[in-house]
């Protein structure tokens, strides 16, 4: 290769190293398309090197780069190991935070400092355990935040559990209502799984209100044992409660495709005020 | 009026935005080719291209290859603005995946250079502030040095390993779940 280059460009000094000439942005850039373990690998390049891959914004993990191609069972060692790479990630104060556990493990949120979440704006988990101060995190800890999303989460402890956030825009649960009160700022809420029991049974004067809310998607919701009537019922409690309302996403709502239900029942109107 | 003939070419001549390398080398090219560049299409926003925008850091060498991939790109861009109310949607999809194959075809062939070209190129596209030429670039060098040993590494860019013995192994001990 070197032969090469004396070749076509005669006039260039061959043994410069134009690689490690160029300015950090550049070399993380270069970076960002190698996985982590390389990445960490360049530190034994060359002085210049040395420390270059710690401040590189964003790095590619994932399970392989710990060594393991295939887990099938929980392995505590692992998680260990997991909790301190993201423990290490959250000291940095990071303003995404993206968590994707495989769907039949439940990973345990490693305890988080407050102010670990001070810049955090996006917020992504799936398949972890919150534990029960989760909750009261986000009120008191995230006065940035903007998108949370939680699939598969859980909220280990008895204690209620309610989100208040001034700044929240999207937000997507699979989860209980009592979570939605006081999200007064939300503008696109999508919810998942949610069900019609959920909404039926609590006290109406608790119904959260959503003046902000212009887009509603909700993603297998309403598939629990009630009529369709509830259904709506339940969905236009929704819509009631959110005055600035455009549009709503239904996507495998109300019935199994499955299921032989037909869409017979007397129309049920859903008026909104302004 | 101007009959509508001359009144195209004026179009035209108004889109039209010239660039001046660092040998001073003049290139006149469309604006939809330059505003590929956020750099150049800040100046042209803020109406400082009268007369030539100079671009001091690329020479007329690498400019000619920016232009070369901008103008493919642009082509690109619009093609796929334009096509979508002229075609229905499989037609459009269609045409748009040809049209993809035929990009990535086009950027297979312009990364076949030496080096030092490709590190002129990842420079001016970061200095023209053309995000698709720095990626494009950047995972070339990427690319040629994964799944590569540091010695090799070292080798293929004439990268001069200034760490004693000591601190190389101190380094090796700080990071050796990498090297597991």
């Amino acid at each position: 290769m070197e032969k090469h280059i004396k070749a076509s460009s005669p006039d260039a000094v061959v043994a410069v190293d134009r690689l490690s000439a160029l300015p950090d942005g550049l070399i993380h850039t270069v970076l960002s398309f190698l996985p982590a373990p390389e990445v960490v690998r360049t530190c034994l390049l060359s002085w210049r090197w040395r420390n270059l891959w710690r401040s590189a914004p964003h790095i590619n993990l994932n399970e392989r780069d710990f060594g393991i191609s295939i887990m099938i069972s929980r392995d505590d060692a692992l998680e260990e190991k997991w909790a301190r790479w993201i423990r290490r990630g959250m000291e940095y104060c990071p303003s995404v935070l993206n968590i994707h556990i495989p769907e039949h493990h439940l990973f345990k949120l490693p305890p988080v400092v407050g102010s670990n979440f001070r810049h955090l704006k996006m917020l992504h988990l799936r398949s972890v355990d919150l534990g029960s101060h989760f909750a009261g995190l986000l009120c008191s800890a995230c006065p940035v935040m903007e998108d949370l999303k939680l699939g598969n989460c859980e909220f280990s402890g008895n204690s209620p559990q309610v989100i208040t956030s001034r700044t929240l825009k999207k937000l997507e649960l699979p989860t209980k209502r009592e979570l939605l009160c006081s999200l007064y700022n939300v503008t696109s809420l999508k919810l998942m799984g949610f069900e019609v029991e959920v909404m039926l049974n609590e006290e109406s004067d608790k119904f959260p209100v959503f003046p902000n809310m212009r887009t509603l998607d909700l993603d297998s919701c309403f598939l629990d044992e009630y009529e369709l009537y509830d259904k709506l019922e339940a969905l236009g409690s929704f819509l009631q409660s959110a005055p600035c309302f455009e549009k709503l996403i239904l996507q495998y709502c109300m019935f199994y495709s499955f299921s032989d239900s037909e869409w017979e029942i007397e129309r049920k109107s859903i008026t909104l005020h302004r | 009026m101007a009959s509508a003939g001359s009144g195209d070419e004026k179009a035209a001549a108004a889109a039209m935005i010239t660039l001046i390398s660092s040998d001073n080398e003049k290139f006149e090219v469309t604006e939809a080719t330059a505003t590929l560049s956020q750099t150049i299409r800040h100046m042209i926003e803020d109406g400082c291209t009268d007369g030539g925008v100079p671009l001091p850091n690329v020479t007329s060498k690498i400019l000619a290859r920016v232009i070369e991939y901008c103008k493919k790109h642009a082509t690109a861009a619009a093609g796929e603005e334009g096509s979508s109310s002229s075609f229905s949607d499989a037609a459009f999809l269609e045409v748009d995946r040809a049209f993809l194959e035929e990009l990535e075809e086009f950027d297979d062939a312009f990364l076949e250079v030496d080096r030092a070209t490709l590190f002129d190129l990842i420079l001016a596209a970061n200095y023209l502030d053309i995000k698709g030429l720095l990626n494009l670039t950047c995972q070339k060098v990427a690319d040629s040095v994964k799944g590569k040993t540091p010695e090799q590494i070292r080798e293929m860019y004439n990268i001069v390993n200034d760490l004693t013995p000591e601190e190389e192994a101190e380094i090796r001990r700080e990071t050796q779940w990498a090297f597991e």
